[in-house]
Protein backbone atom coordinates (compact mmCIF):
# COMPACT_ATOMS: atom_id res chain seq x y z
CA UNK A 1 0.00 0.00 0.00
CA UNK A 2 1.76 3.07 -1.44
CA UNK A 3 1.03 5.73 1.44
CA UNK A 4 0.07 9.34 0.03
CA UNK A 5 2.38 11.90 0.02
CA UNK A 6 1.00 13.83 3.17
CA UNK A 7 -0.42 10.46 5.06
CA UNK A 8 0.49 10.85 8.81
CA UNK A 9 0.52 14.80 8.63
CA UNK A 10 -1.73 16.48 11.02
CA UNK A 11 -2.83 19.87 9.74
CA UNK A 12 -4.71 22.22 11.81
CA UNK A 13 -7.31 24.81 10.16
CA UNK A 14 -8.08 27.31 12.52
CA UNK A 15 -8.21 30.05 9.38
CA UNK A 16 -11.75 30.57 8.39
CA UNK A 17 -11.21 32.01 4.65
CA UNK A 18 -11.84 30.57 1.89
CA UNK A 19 -7.92 30.56 0.73
CA UNK A 20 -7.34 29.22 3.65
CA UNK A 21 -10.27 26.23 2.85
CA UNK A 22 -8.62 25.77 -0.53
CA UNK A 23 -4.60 25.22 0.87
CA UNK A 24 -5.72 22.68 3.55
CA UNK A 25 -8.26 21.22 0.92
CA UNK A 26 -5.00 20.37 -1.45
CA UNK A 27 -3.37 19.25 1.57
CA UNK A 28 -6.05 16.68 2.60
CA UNK A 29 -6.09 15.50 -0.47
CA UNK A 30 -2.88 14.27 -0.99
CA UNK A 31 -3.01 12.50 2.46
CA UNK A 32 -3.17 15.00 5.37
CA UNK A 33 -5.37 14.68 8.53
CA UNK A 34 -6.83 17.88 8.36
CA UNK A 35 -8.55 19.07 11.47
CA UNK A 36 -11.12 22.14 11.55
CA UNK A 37 -12.40 23.60 14.75
CA UNK A 38 -15.77 24.48 15.05
CA UNK A 39 -17.45 27.81 15.44
CA UNK A 40 -18.40 28.11 11.63
CA UNK A 41 -21.96 27.63 11.99
CA UNK A 42 -24.81 24.85 12.56
CA UNK A 43 -25.46 23.87 8.74
CA UNK A 44 -24.08 20.67 7.30
CA UNK A 45 -21.88 21.15 4.58
CA UNK A 46 -23.25 21.35 1.09
CA UNK A 47 -22.63 22.79 -2.52
CA UNK A 48 -19.27 24.78 -2.19
CA UNK A 49 -18.86 23.82 1.38
CA UNK A 50 -19.29 19.98 0.70
CA UNK A 51 -16.77 20.21 -2.32
CA UNK A 52 -14.02 22.78 -0.22
CA UNK A 53 -14.24 20.70 3.00
CA UNK A 54 -13.96 16.80 1.42
CA UNK A 55 -11.32 15.02 2.75
CA UNK A 56 -11.44 17.07 6.15
CA UNK A 57 -12.08 16.22 10.09
CA UNK A 58 -14.48 18.40 12.15
CA UNK A 59 -14.31 19.00 15.78
CA UNK A 60 -17.05 21.54 17.42
CA UNK A 61 -14.74 22.97 19.23
CA UNK A 62 -14.95 26.63 18.96
CA UNK A 63 -11.34 28.25 18.95
CA UNK A 64 -12.53 31.70 19.34
CA UNK A 65 -13.60 32.11 23.19
CA UNK A 66 -11.15 31.48 26.24
CA UNK A 67 -12.26 28.72 27.88
CA UNK A 68 -10.53 26.94 24.20
CA UNK A 69 -7.36 28.18 24.16
CA UNK A 70 -5.56 25.90 25.96
CA UNK A 71 -6.65 22.98 24.16
CA UNK A 72 -6.17 24.38 21.18
CA UNK A 73 -2.99 25.22 21.22
CA UNK A 74 -2.31 21.60 22.52
CA UNK A 75 -3.93 20.69 19.20
CA UNK A 76 -1.23 22.84 17.39
CA UNK A 77 1.45 21.01 19.45
CA UNK A 78 -0.18 17.74 18.10
CA UNK A 79 -0.02 18.88 14.40
CA UNK A 80 2.74 19.30 11.93
CA UNK A 81 1.47 22.44 10.69
CA UNK A 82 -1.33 25.01 11.52
CA UNK A 83 -2.96 27.52 9.11
CA UNK A 84 -4.41 30.93 10.57
CA UNK A 85 -5.95 33.48 9.11
CA UNK A 86 -4.04 37.14 9.31
CA UNK A 87 -7.10 38.85 10.07
CA UNK A 88 -8.63 36.29 12.55
CA UNK A 89 -9.16 37.04 16.52
CA UNK A 90 -8.08 34.47 19.02
CA UNK A 91 -4.98 32.58 18.63
CA UNK A 92 -2.13 33.49 16.66
CA UNK A 93 1.72 33.07 15.31
CA UNK A 94 3.40 34.30 18.38
CA UNK A 95 1.08 31.86 20.63
CA UNK A 96 1.51 28.76 18.64
CA UNK A 97 5.44 29.24 18.23
CA UNK A 98 5.54 30.29 21.72
CA UNK A 99 4.38 26.69 22.33
CA UNK A 100 6.84 24.99 20.16
CA UNK A 101 9.27 26.95 18.81
CA UNK A 102 9.82 24.67 15.73
CA UNK A 103 6.06 24.90 14.39
CA UNK A 104 4.65 25.84 10.78
CA UNK A 105 2.57 28.24 10.85
CA UNK A 106 0.78 29.23 7.51
CA UNK A 107 -0.83 32.95 7.66
CA UNK A 108 -3.25 33.18 4.61
CA UNK A 109 -5.06 36.42 3.80
CA UNK A 110 -8.94 36.35 4.97
CA UNK A 111 -12.08 36.90 3.06
CA UNK A 112 -11.45 40.69 3.09
CA UNK A 113 -7.99 40.94 2.39
CA UNK A 114 -9.00 38.16 -1.07
CA UNK A 115 -11.45 40.66 -1.91
CA UNK A 116 -9.41 43.53 -1.79
CA UNK A 117 -6.61 41.49 -3.65
CA UNK A 118 -9.22 40.63 -6.26
CA UNK A 119 -10.51 44.27 -6.83
CA UNK A 120 -6.96 45.56 -7.14
CA UNK A 121 -6.14 42.94 -10.04
CA UNK A 122 -8.93 44.45 -11.78
CA UNK A 123 -9.57 41.15 -13.63
CA UNK A 124 -12.15 39.56 -14.69
CA UNK A 125 -12.49 36.40 -12.33
CA UNK A 126 -16.17 36.02 -13.02
CA UNK A 127 -15.61 32.16 -13.48
CA UNK A 128 -12.60 31.34 -11.11
CA UNK A 129 -11.98 31.23 -7.53
CA UNK A 130 -9.21 33.35 -7.12
CA UNK A 131 -9.15 31.89 -3.12
CA UNK A 132 -8.25 28.43 -4.64
CA UNK A 133 -4.85 30.21 -6.44
CA UNK A 134 -4.04 31.94 -3.73
CA UNK A 135 -4.46 28.50 -1.59
CA UNK A 136 -2.12 26.35 -3.83
CA UNK A 137 0.54 29.07 -2.89
CA UNK A 138 0.14 27.97 0.58
CA UNK A 139 0.31 24.67 -0.25
CA UNK A 140 3.84 24.83 -2.22
CA UNK A 141 4.55 26.94 1.28
CA UNK A 142 3.66 23.58 3.34
CA UNK A 143 5.95 21.80 1.03
CA UNK A 144 8.33 24.21 1.35
CA UNK A 145 8.60 24.16 4.92
CA UNK A 146 8.02 20.53 5.62
CA UNK A 147 10.83 20.38 3.55
CA UNK A 148 12.69 22.91 5.19
CA UNK A 149 12.18 21.77 9.11
CA UNK A 150 13.06 18.09 8.15
CA UNK A 151 16.42 19.43 6.64
CA UNK A 152 17.39 21.51 9.71
CA UNK A 153 15.21 21.52 11.91
CA UNK A 154 13.60 25.20 12.01
CA UNK A 155 10.32 25.98 11.99
CA UNK A 156 8.84 28.60 9.71
CA UNK A 157 6.10 31.14 9.41
CA UNK A 158 5.08 31.89 6.01
CA UNK A 159 2.45 34.51 4.57
CA UNK A 160 1.15 34.41 1.85
CA UNK A 161 0.11 37.27 -0.07
CA UNK A 162 -3.09 37.30 -1.50
CA UNK A 163 -2.48 40.72 -3.98
CA UNK A 164 1.17 39.01 -4.67
CA UNK A 165 -0.37 35.56 -5.67
CA UNK A 166 -3.00 37.28 -7.86
CA UNK A 167 -0.24 39.48 -9.13
CA UNK A 168 1.66 36.80 -10.16
CA UNK A 169 -0.05 35.89 -13.01
CA UNK A 170 0.87 36.58 -16.01
CA UNK A 171 2.49 40.19 -14.86
CA UNK A 172 3.65 40.76 -18.22
CA UNK A 173 0.61 40.71 -19.89
CA UNK A 174 -0.94 43.25 -16.84
CA UNK A 175 1.07 45.82 -18.28
CA UNK A 176 -1.02 45.17 -21.57
CA UNK A 177 -3.85 47.19 -20.08
CA UNK A 178 -7.21 46.13 -18.46
CA UNK A 179 -8.71 45.72 -21.70
CA UNK A 180 -6.94 42.57 -22.85
CA UNK A 181 -7.65 40.01 -19.62
CA UNK A 182 -11.21 39.61 -19.85
CA UNK A 183 -11.76 36.70 -22.44
CA UNK A 184 -12.27 33.89 -19.82
CA UNK A 185 -15.41 31.59 -21.94
CA UNK A 186 -17.87 30.91 -18.88
CA UNK A 187 -18.06 26.94 -18.31
CA UNK A 188 -20.80 24.93 -19.26
CA UNK A 189 -20.69 22.67 -15.75
CA UNK A 190 -22.98 19.96 -17.46
CA UNK A 191 -20.37 19.54 -20.46
CA UNK A 192 -17.41 19.44 -18.40
CA UNK A 193 -18.64 16.94 -16.41
CA UNK A 194 -18.77 14.79 -19.89
CA UNK A 195 -15.60 16.24 -20.95
CA UNK A 196 -13.56 12.99 -22.56
CA UNK A 197 -10.00 14.01 -21.49
CA UNK A 198 -11.09 14.65 -17.92
CA UNK A 199 -12.94 11.70 -17.95
CA UNK A 200 -9.99 10.01 -19.18
CA UNK A 201 -8.10 11.43 -16.24
CA UNK A 202 -11.24 10.36 -13.85
CA UNK A 203 -11.55 13.77 -12.59
CA UNK A 204 -15.01 14.34 -11.47
CA UNK A 205 -15.77 11.23 -8.40
CA UNK A 206 -18.73 10.48 -6.68
CA UNK A 207 -19.24 10.99 -3.08
CA UNK A 208 -21.76 9.82 -0.73
CA UNK A 209 -23.17 12.33 2.26
CA UNK A 210 -25.06 10.54 5.11
CA UNK A 211 -28.35 11.89 4.54
CA UNK A 212 -27.88 13.43 1.04
CA UNK A 213 -27.49 10.84 -1.40
CA UNK A 214 -24.29 10.87 -4.19
CA UNK A 215 -23.17 13.70 -5.81
CA UNK A 216 -20.04 14.51 -8.08
CA UNK A 217 -17.77 16.92 -7.25
CA UNK A 218 -14.08 17.65 -8.56
CA UNK A 219 -11.65 15.17 -7.43
CA UNK A 220 -8.03 15.22 -6.93
CA UNK A 221 -6.39 18.15 -9.18
CA UNK A 222 -2.64 16.12 -9.13
CA UNK A 223 -2.88 12.59 -10.96
CA UNK A 224 0.22 10.81 -8.79
CA UNK A 225 1.85 7.76 -10.45
CA UNK A 226 2.36 5.89 -7.26
CA UNK A 227 -0.07 7.46 -5.43
CA UNK A 228 -3.24 7.96 -7.27
CA UNK A 229 -5.45 10.42 -4.83
CA UNK A 230 -9.47 10.28 -4.21
CA UNK A 231 -11.56 12.13 -2.57
CA UNK A 232 -12.31 9.65 0.62
CA UNK A 233 -13.98 11.43 3.06
CA UNK A 234 -17.40 13.80 2.15
CA UNK A 235 -16.95 17.27 4.09
CA UNK A 236 -17.02 16.61 7.83
CA UNK A 237 -20.56 17.46 9.81
CA UNK A 238 -20.46 19.44 11.99
CA UNK A 239 -19.03 18.19 15.37
CA UNK A 240 -18.97 14.40 13.24
CA UNK A 241 -15.39 13.72 14.58
CA UNK A 242 -15.40 15.52 18.40
CA UNK A 243 -14.79 11.60 20.23
CA UNK A 244 -11.47 11.45 18.09
CA UNK A 245 -10.09 14.92 18.54
CA UNK A 246 -11.57 15.47 22.14
CA UNK A 247 -10.88 12.34 23.48
CA UNK A 248 -8.10 10.06 21.36
CA UNK A 249 -6.11 13.21 20.41
CA UNK A 250 -6.61 15.61 23.46
CA UNK A 251 -7.10 12.43 26.09
CA UNK A 252 -10.50 14.19 27.35
CA UNK A 253 -12.91 12.57 29.56
CA UNK A 254 -16.65 12.12 30.36
CA UNK A 255 -16.61 15.07 32.70
CA UNK A 256 -14.19 17.54 30.68
CA UNK A 257 -16.39 16.80 27.87
CA UNK A 258 -19.07 17.63 29.86
CA UNK A 259 -18.05 21.17 30.97
CA UNK A 260 -16.81 22.25 27.63
CA UNK A 261 -20.41 21.25 26.13
CA UNK A 262 -21.79 23.49 29.46
CA UNK A 263 -19.72 26.48 28.59
CA UNK A 264 -20.94 25.80 25.13
CA UNK A 265 -17.22 25.41 23.85
CA UNK A 266 -18.53 21.97 21.95
CA UNK A 267 -21.52 21.23 20.50
CA UNK A 268 -22.54 17.46 20.56
CA UNK A 269 -23.90 16.43 17.56
CA UNK A 270 -27.74 15.88 18.16
CA UNK A 271 -27.65 11.43 18.77
CA UNK B 1 20.25 33.09 9.26
CA UNK B 2 18.02 30.85 7.76
CA UNK B 3 18.00 29.17 4.92
CA UNK B 4 16.04 29.49 2.19
CA UNK B 5 13.55 26.64 2.15
CA UNK B 6 14.87 24.67 -1.04
CA UNK B 7 18.30 24.89 -0.29
CA UNK B 8 20.05 22.53 -1.81
CA UNK B 9 17.83 20.91 -3.86
CA UNK B 10 18.43 20.76 -8.27
CA UNK B 11 15.39 21.07 -10.27
CA UNK B 12 15.94 19.84 -13.80
CA UNK B 13 13.63 22.33 -16.29
CA UNK B 14 12.59 21.33 -19.90
CA UNK B 15 9.79 22.26 -22.49
CA UNK B 16 8.78 25.17 -23.45
CA UNK B 17 5.98 27.78 -22.75
CA UNK B 18 4.99 29.23 -20.00
CA UNK B 19 3.51 26.51 -17.25
CA UNK B 20 7.23 24.77 -16.40
CA UNK B 21 8.90 27.90 -16.69
CA UNK B 22 6.57 29.54 -14.08
CA UNK B 23 6.82 27.11 -12.00
CA UNK B 24 10.61 26.69 -12.35
CA UNK B 25 10.40 30.22 -11.55
CA UNK B 26 9.24 29.89 -8.25
CA UNK B 27 10.93 26.88 -7.24
CA UNK B 28 14.03 28.75 -7.71
CA UNK B 29 12.90 32.08 -6.14
CA UNK B 30 12.58 29.65 -2.80
CA UNK B 31 16.21 28.14 -3.53
CA UNK B 32 16.22 25.84 -5.84
CA UNK B 33 19.07 25.69 -8.35
CA UNK B 34 17.00 25.79 -11.63
CA UNK B 35 18.64 24.12 -14.30
CA UNK B 36 16.61 24.71 -17.82
CA UNK B 37 17.71 22.84 -21.04
CA UNK B 38 17.26 25.23 -23.82
CA UNK B 39 17.62 24.13 -27.50
CA UNK B 40 20.61 24.92 -29.40
CA UNK B 41 19.25 27.10 -31.96
CA UNK B 42 19.57 30.32 -30.82
CA UNK B 43 15.78 32.20 -31.32
CA UNK B 44 16.01 36.06 -29.88
CA UNK B 45 13.12 36.31 -27.05
CA UNK B 46 9.45 37.62 -28.44
CA UNK B 47 8.91 39.22 -25.52
CA UNK B 48 12.24 39.75 -23.06
CA UNK B 49 10.18 41.25 -20.10
CA UNK B 50 8.35 38.11 -19.97
CA UNK B 51 11.46 36.21 -20.38
CA UNK B 52 13.23 37.90 -17.65
CA UNK B 53 10.11 36.97 -15.82
CA UNK B 54 9.75 33.70 -16.38
CA UNK B 55 13.38 32.72 -15.90
CA UNK B 56 14.91 35.00 -13.31
CA UNK B 57 17.52 32.98 -10.95
CA UNK B 58 17.87 29.84 -13.69
CA UNK B 59 20.66 28.50 -15.41
CA UNK B 60 20.72 27.65 -18.67
CA UNK B 61 22.74 24.96 -20.73
CA UNK B 62 21.60 24.90 -24.64
CA UNK B 63 21.60 20.75 -25.84
CA UNK B 64 20.12 19.18 -28.51
CA UNK B 65 18.00 16.30 -27.37
CA UNK B 66 17.26 14.70 -30.34
CA UNK B 67 20.77 13.17 -30.12
CA UNK B 68 22.23 10.34 -28.05
CA UNK B 69 25.07 12.49 -26.68
CA UNK B 70 22.50 14.88 -25.44
CA UNK B 71 20.05 12.54 -24.29
CA UNK B 72 22.95 10.99 -22.12
CA UNK B 73 23.93 14.28 -20.98
CA UNK B 74 20.13 14.39 -19.67
CA UNK B 75 20.38 11.51 -18.07
CA UNK B 76 23.82 12.50 -15.78
CA UNK B 77 21.73 15.68 -15.01
CA UNK B 78 18.80 14.28 -13.97
CA UNK B 79 21.08 11.65 -11.48
CA UNK B 80 21.86 15.43 -10.12
CA UNK B 81 18.39 16.75 -9.51
CA UNK B 82 15.89 15.80 -7.23
CA UNK B 83 13.19 17.05 -9.61
CA UNK B 84 12.40 17.04 -13.56
CA UNK B 85 9.69 19.75 -14.13
CA UNK B 86 8.79 19.95 -18.05
CA UNK B 87 5.27 20.21 -20.18
CA UNK B 88 6.23 18.98 -23.47
CA UNK B 89 3.59 17.44 -25.59
CA UNK B 90 2.32 14.45 -23.73
CA UNK B 91 4.90 11.01 -24.30
CA UNK B 92 7.34 13.20 -25.71
CA UNK B 93 10.09 12.53 -24.17
CA UNK B 94 9.16 9.07 -23.58
CA UNK B 95 9.14 8.66 -27.79
CA UNK B 96 12.66 10.30 -27.91
CA UNK B 97 14.23 8.08 -25.18
CA UNK B 98 13.28 9.26 -22.35
CA UNK B 99 11.08 7.73 -20.68
CA UNK B 100 9.38 8.39 -17.15
CA UNK B 101 10.31 4.48 -16.35
CA UNK B 102 13.75 4.86 -17.15
CA UNK B 103 15.06 7.57 -15.68
CA UNK B 104 13.42 6.64 -12.12
CA UNK B 105 15.14 3.14 -12.40
CA UNK B 106 18.37 5.57 -12.68
CA UNK B 107 17.31 7.70 -9.47
CA UNK B 108 15.00 5.91 -7.41
CA UNK B 109 13.76 9.00 -5.72
CA UNK B 110 12.91 11.35 -8.45
CA UNK B 111 9.98 13.29 -8.64
CA UNK B 112 8.97 14.07 -12.07
CA UNK B 113 6.34 16.85 -12.68
CA UNK B 114 4.72 17.07 -16.41
CA UNK B 115 2.24 19.79 -17.16
CA UNK B 116 0.43 19.36 -20.83
CA UNK B 117 -2.56 20.92 -21.50
CA UNK B 118 -4.57 17.87 -21.41
CA UNK B 119 -2.85 15.37 -19.32
CA UNK B 120 -0.70 12.24 -20.39
CA UNK B 121 -3.80 10.40 -20.93
CA UNK B 122 -3.05 7.68 -18.49
CA UNK B 123 -4.74 6.57 -15.51
CA UNK B 124 -2.97 5.28 -12.75
CA UNK B 125 -4.06 2.93 -9.98
CA UNK B 126 -1.05 2.59 -8.34
CA UNK B 127 0.73 -0.21 -9.15
CA UNK B 128 -0.98 -0.53 -12.76
CA UNK B 129 -1.34 2.17 -15.62
CA UNK B 130 -4.62 1.63 -18.53
CA UNK B 131 -4.00 3.97 -21.55
CA UNK B 132 -7.42 5.60 -21.44
CA UNK B 133 -6.81 8.44 -24.20
CA UNK B 134 -9.92 10.77 -24.59
CA UNK B 135 -10.99 11.78 -27.60
CA UNK B 136 -11.53 15.41 -26.65
CA UNK B 137 -9.80 18.07 -29.29
CA UNK B 138 -7.56 20.78 -27.70
CA UNK B 139 -10.10 23.75 -28.01
CA UNK B 140 -12.49 26.44 -26.02
CA UNK B 141 -14.44 24.35 -24.38
CA UNK B 142 -13.20 26.12 -21.30
CA UNK B 143 -10.46 28.78 -21.40
CA UNK B 144 -8.77 31.48 -19.24
CA UNK B 145 -5.94 33.75 -20.38
CA UNK B 146 -3.96 32.82 -17.00
CA UNK B 147 -4.69 28.49 -17.38
CA UNK B 148 -0.91 28.06 -18.09
CA UNK B 149 -0.20 30.36 -15.13
CA UNK B 150 -2.68 28.48 -12.73
CA UNK B 151 -1.54 25.18 -13.93
CA UNK B 152 2.02 26.73 -13.12
CA UNK B 153 1.49 27.20 -9.75
CA UNK B 154 -0.15 23.90 -9.29
CA UNK B 155 2.46 22.49 -10.76
CA UNK B 156 4.62 24.37 -8.30
CA UNK B 157 2.79 23.49 -5.12
CA UNK B 158 3.03 19.64 -6.41
CA UNK B 159 6.53 20.02 -7.22
CA UNK B 160 7.36 21.26 -3.54
CA UNK B 161 5.05 18.42 -2.01
CA UNK B 162 6.56 16.26 -3.96
CA UNK B 163 9.83 17.18 -2.95
CA UNK B 164 9.52 16.75 0.79
CA UNK B 165 7.60 13.51 0.27
CA UNK B 166 9.73 11.92 -2.40
CA UNK B 167 12.56 12.78 -0.26
CA UNK B 168 10.94 11.44 3.35
CA UNK B 169 9.27 8.38 1.52
CA UNK B 170 12.85 7.54 -0.20
CA UNK B 171 10.93 6.64 -3.23
CA UNK B 172 10.10 9.29 -6.34
CA UNK B 173 6.64 9.46 -8.68
CA UNK B 174 5.28 10.92 -12.04
CA UNK B 175 2.89 14.08 -11.03
CA UNK B 176 0.81 14.44 -14.34
CA UNK B 177 -0.65 18.21 -14.22
CA UNK B 178 -3.74 18.95 -16.75
CA UNK B 179 -3.89 22.65 -17.28
CA UNK B 180 -7.28 21.96 -18.19
CA UNK B 181 -7.80 19.97 -14.75
CA UNK B 182 -6.20 23.26 -13.16
CA UNK B 183 -8.44 25.21 -14.59
CA UNK B 184 -11.26 23.19 -14.01
CA UNK B 185 -10.35 22.87 -10.29
CA UNK B 186 -10.44 26.90 -10.12
CA UNK B 187 -13.80 26.93 -11.50
CA UNK B 188 -16.78 28.05 -9.15
CA UNK B 189 -19.14 25.54 -9.69
CA UNK B 190 -21.17 23.47 -7.77
CA UNK B 191 -20.79 20.31 -9.43
CA UNK B 192 -23.76 18.21 -7.78
CA UNK B 193 -25.88 20.66 -8.80
CA UNK B 194 -24.22 21.55 -11.81
CA UNK B 195 -24.45 25.34 -11.47
CA UNK B 196 -21.82 28.12 -11.50
CA UNK B 197 -21.74 29.96 -8.32
CA UNK B 198 -21.34 33.96 -7.46
CA UNK B 199 -19.07 34.61 -4.74
CA UNK B 200 -19.72 37.90 -3.33
CA UNK B 201 -16.22 39.74 -2.52
CA UNK B 202 -16.64 42.07 0.64
CA UNK B 203 -14.33 45.07 -0.45
CA UNK B 204 -14.50 48.12 1.58
CA UNK B 205 -12.65 51.58 1.06
CA UNK B 206 -10.75 52.05 4.39
CA UNK B 207 -7.97 49.67 4.91
CA UNK B 208 -6.87 49.25 1.41
CA UNK B 209 -2.97 48.25 1.42
CA UNK B 210 -0.80 48.82 -1.14
CA UNK B 211 -0.34 46.64 -4.06
CA UNK B 212 2.03 44.45 -3.82
CA UNK B 213 4.75 42.99 -6.20
CA UNK B 214 4.49 39.50 -8.07
CA UNK B 215 6.92 37.46 -6.34
CA UNK B 216 5.91 38.17 -2.95
CA UNK B 217 3.00 35.58 -2.78
CA UNK B 218 4.92 33.76 -0.52
CA UNK B 219 6.95 35.05 2.60
CA UNK B 220 8.86 32.94 5.20
CA UNK B 221 9.50 35.36 7.56
CA UNK B 222 13.46 34.02 8.31
CA UNK B 223 14.43 34.85 4.91
CA UNK B 224 14.35 36.52 2.01
CA UNK B 225 13.62 35.20 -1.75
CA UNK B 226 15.78 34.95 -4.60
CA UNK B 227 15.80 37.69 -6.77
CA UNK B 228 18.47 36.91 -9.83
CA UNK B 229 18.14 37.88 -13.00
CA UNK B 230 17.58 35.20 -15.92
CA UNK B 231 20.30 33.45 -18.13
CA UNK B 232 21.31 33.55 -21.45
CA UNK B 233 19.89 30.66 -23.28
CA UNK B 234 23.14 28.21 -23.02
CA UNK B 235 25.27 30.86 -20.80
CA UNK B 236 25.87 27.56 -18.45
CA UNK B 237 26.07 24.83 -20.95
CA UNK B 238 30.14 24.20 -20.02
CA UNK B 239 29.77 24.92 -16.43
CA UNK B 240 26.47 22.24 -16.32
CA UNK B 241 28.56 19.59 -18.10
CA UNK B 242 31.72 20.15 -16.19
CA UNK B 243 29.70 20.03 -13.30
CA UNK B 244 28.54 16.45 -14.09
CA UNK B 245 32.52 15.12 -15.22
CA UNK B 246 32.82 15.68 -18.09
CA UNK B 247 36.01 16.66 -19.29
CA UNK B 248 37.40 19.87 -21.36
CA UNK B 249 37.89 17.66 -24.43
CA UNK B 250 34.35 15.92 -24.26
CA UNK B 251 33.01 19.52 -24.27
CA UNK B 252 34.47 20.30 -27.32
CA UNK B 253 33.72 17.03 -29.21
CA UNK B 254 30.05 17.84 -28.14
CA UNK B 255 30.40 20.75 -29.47
CA UNK B 256 32.51 19.70 -32.69
CA UNK B 257 28.82 17.11 -33.21
CA UNK B 258 26.31 20.15 -32.69
CA UNK B 259 25.25 18.82 -29.89
CA UNK B 260 26.07 22.18 -27.77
Amino acid sequence: MNRLPLSGHRILELGRGLAAAYATRQLADVGAEVIQLGGRGELEPEGLNAQVHRNKYGCSLDPRPAASRELVLRLTALSNLVVIDDDQPGIGRDEIVGRNDDSIVLVMPGDHDLGLAVHEAARDWSSLQPASIVGMFAVAAAGMALQRRRMTGEGAQVTVSAAGALLSLSAARREAGPEQAATALPPDPAALLEDEDLKARAFFEPVARPGAGVSMMDGISWAMSRTPAHVRLPAPAPGEHDDYVLRTLLGLGDSEVAVLVAEGVVTPRPA
Amino acid sequence: MSSLPLDGLTVLEMGEGVSAAFCSKLLAAHGAEVMKVDPIARGSATDEGLYEYLHSGKRSIAIDIETDDGREVIRRLVLRAEALVENFEAGYLASIGLPFEDLRRRKPRLLMTSITPFGQGIVHSGDAEAESRGAGTPGDRVGHPDAEYIAGIQAFAATSVGLYACNYQEVGQWIDISVQACLVASLAVDWGGSRLIEIPFPVTAEGRRPTAEPGSSIRFSDVEPDQAGAPVPGEHTEEILADIGLRGDEIAGLRDRGVI
